[in-house]
């Protein structure tokens, strides 16, 4: 299922799914210190509660509030549509302990310790992932391996240059000399860019990764921001970097290239949150079969 | 070990990271309380405030970062930040870690911008203080300027956007709501013109001295108040106001190593 959603459609969006701001009797929030020294908060509804928690992952070495503190803020909303969520810190983060065993799997078994606070704390059973760049592919890794993960929200996420992003992205710049010829020095002694500090597989795993969860029904959004410019620039390009799972109803794909990568403005971030907020409602709502 | 919770007023929660000793009893008779920028500096320097709070906590002083109410984990809209909530959170948070540190007296330590509300507030008090500053941000006027400033260069000047223009929303600064009254209070302050308690210490840690630094230690110290400067490595001095580093992390370690050597009087200021 593919999806293009303009602002506004999002604003005729249904109501519960509507909420700029979550109201401050709609949920509840506590604070945990769990596994090996990381720390967290729960927000919970004040009501009937989902079977299904959202947990949100560390966007690069930002905190666990989100950049502009937007983990929070969409924790609330979710919570007041009934949703429990775990904003937590990853180990080395924010306000967690330094990693203090190999770090081999790490990143399997810190999530697995966020889920099974969430579990302990809310009864929920199945887990949504979300994060943004680096939280993004922390997602992917984990629910392709992790049978308990229902879906996750992938903004700026895994997606591979193709034939196709590369005639886009080189053409109109072939006709400006001043950026052809920083490109040719940025040849001659390239700058590590923020792909280098991606965490992808190798797009045939990427391939296999996607299919697998596809094939256990996990729902996926992609959002893809202006900030993804270097390595995406068309909706067709997922498609075309991670095959064709990518076409399946459980994969919904928003493409917002006006956007930049940590949606600075408030506008921008309701947008973002409303669109999580209806699709949360839509995979995994009360009405949802 | 370090130990998270809400702390403050009913409808006013305040989250809080106590970081101490395994041990029950503290080395120290007195706690140290971290005071986190404003903005967005207070998330790209989160990190290098939580270590140098872990460092002297695990010597043995209970040291408390927390997150002003209406920023972090704390309750509240970013809008609902102001200079008199601000001055209530130090009051909470000073007796906070004076209760959970089981000690009787507190440090005070800010970062940047944080110096001007922490200086407001203990103005108020009668008993010296004993603070130190790490390249404080003293003069409102021009901090608030310099956020307007920082505001502009990411709406056109950052490279943030791709070929489109966008325009912010009243009431939004550097990411976040931030309310016209808290600018005005802020802009209002002028640390030199602060008087805090005669007999008070107060320590700058910074990368270089100038002209404000130095107004602001001869009025200091023409009311009593014990000024000392340390200078920092200059080679590792933060990229605060480079509109391209907005978005990245803060941490210069050896600043942070120099300031937990000094607070835990390892090495004298």
């Amino acid at each position: 299922m593919n999806l293009q959603l303009d602002e506004k459609t999002l604003e005729l969006a249904p109501a519960r799914a509507h909420v700029p701001a979550a109201p401050q009797d709609a949920f509840t929030e506590s604070v945990h210190g769990f596994g090996d020294g990381l720390v967290g908060v729960v927000t919970r509804p004040r009501g009937a509660t989902s079977k299904i928690g959202v947990l949100l992952l560390n966007a690069g070495l930002t905190r666990h509030t989100g950049p502009f503190r937007m983990h929070v803020d969409l924790a609330q909303i979710l919570a007041a549509q009934g949703f429990a969520v775990l904003r937590f810190d990853q180990s080395g983060v924010g306000d967690s302990a330094m990693p203090g065993k190999a770090a081999g799997e790490r990143r399997q078994r810190e999530t697995d310790a966020a889920m099974r606070l969430l579990a302990r704390e809310v009864g929920v059973e199945r887990f949504v992932l979300c994060g943004l760049c680096s939280g993004a592919d922390d997602a992917f890794h984990v629910g392709a391996v992790d049978a308990r993960v229902a879906g996750a929200i992938l903004l700026d996420g895994v997606a591979y240059p193709t034939p196709g992003f590369w005639v886009r992205h080189a053409l109109p710049r072939l006709l400006d000399f001043g950026k052809v010829l920083r490109f040719l020095m940025s040849r001659r002694n390239p700058a590590p860019s923020l792909s280098d500090f991606r965490d992808w597989p190798e797009r045939a795993k990427a391939r296999g990764m996607l299919a697998e969860m596809v094939a256990r029904d996990v729902r996926l959004l992609f959002v893809f921001t202006g900030g993804a410019y270097h390595y995406f620039n068309h909706r067709a390009q997922l498609a075309a970097s991670l095959g064709r799972a990518a076409h399946e109803k459980q994969v919904s794909l928003d493409f917002w290239p006006e956007y930049d990568h940590t949606f600075f403005l408030r506008k921008h971030r309701r947008i973002l949150l409303k669109r999580i907020a209806a699709w949360m409602d839509s995979e995994f709502g009360e009405r949802t079969p | 070990m370090s130990a998270p919770f809400f702390f403050g007023a009913p409808g006013r929660n305040l989250f809080g990271l106590l970081h101490a000793r395994d041990e029950a009893i503290p080395a120290s008779q007195h706690a140290l309380l971290l005071c986190a920028p404003l903005l967005q500096d207070g998330i790209r320097s989160h990190r290098a405030l939580w270590s140098l709070a872990q460092t002297v906590g695990q010597f043995g002083i209970p040291a408390l970062t927390f997150d002003w109410y209406g920023t972090g984990d704390s309750g509240g809209q970013d809008a609902e930040l102001s200079l008199p909530g601000m001055l209530d959170d130090l009051e909470r948070a000073s007796a906070e870690v004076l209760r959970r540190g089981e000690v009787s007296s507190v440090q005070f330590l800010a970062l940047r911008s944080a110096a001007l509300p922490l200086l407001a507030a203990l103005e108020r008090r009668v008993d010296p203080v004993e603070i130190v500053l790490w390249d404080p941000q003293l003069d409102g006027a021009k901090l608030v300027a310099s956020w307007k400033e920082q505001h502009r260069q990411q709406l056109n000047g950052a490279g943030r956007y791709v070929n489109v223009t966008h325009e912010s929303d009243e009431g939004e600064l550097l990411g976040f709501g931030v309310n016209d009254a808290l600018l005005d209070a802020l802009a209002g302050l002028d640390a030199a013109h602060i008087r805090l308690p005669p007999g008070s210490r107060v320590r700058m840690a910074v990368w270089e001295m100038d002209e404000a630094l130095d107004r602001f230690a001869r009025e200091q110290r023409a009311g009593g108040v014990s000024v000392e400067a340390v200078l920092l490595d200059e080679g590792e001095r933060p990229e605060w106001n480079v509109p391209s580093r907005f978005g990245g992390q803060v941490f210069p370690r050896r600043a942070v190593a120099q300031l937990a050597q000094r607070m835990t009087a390892q090495v004298p200021w």
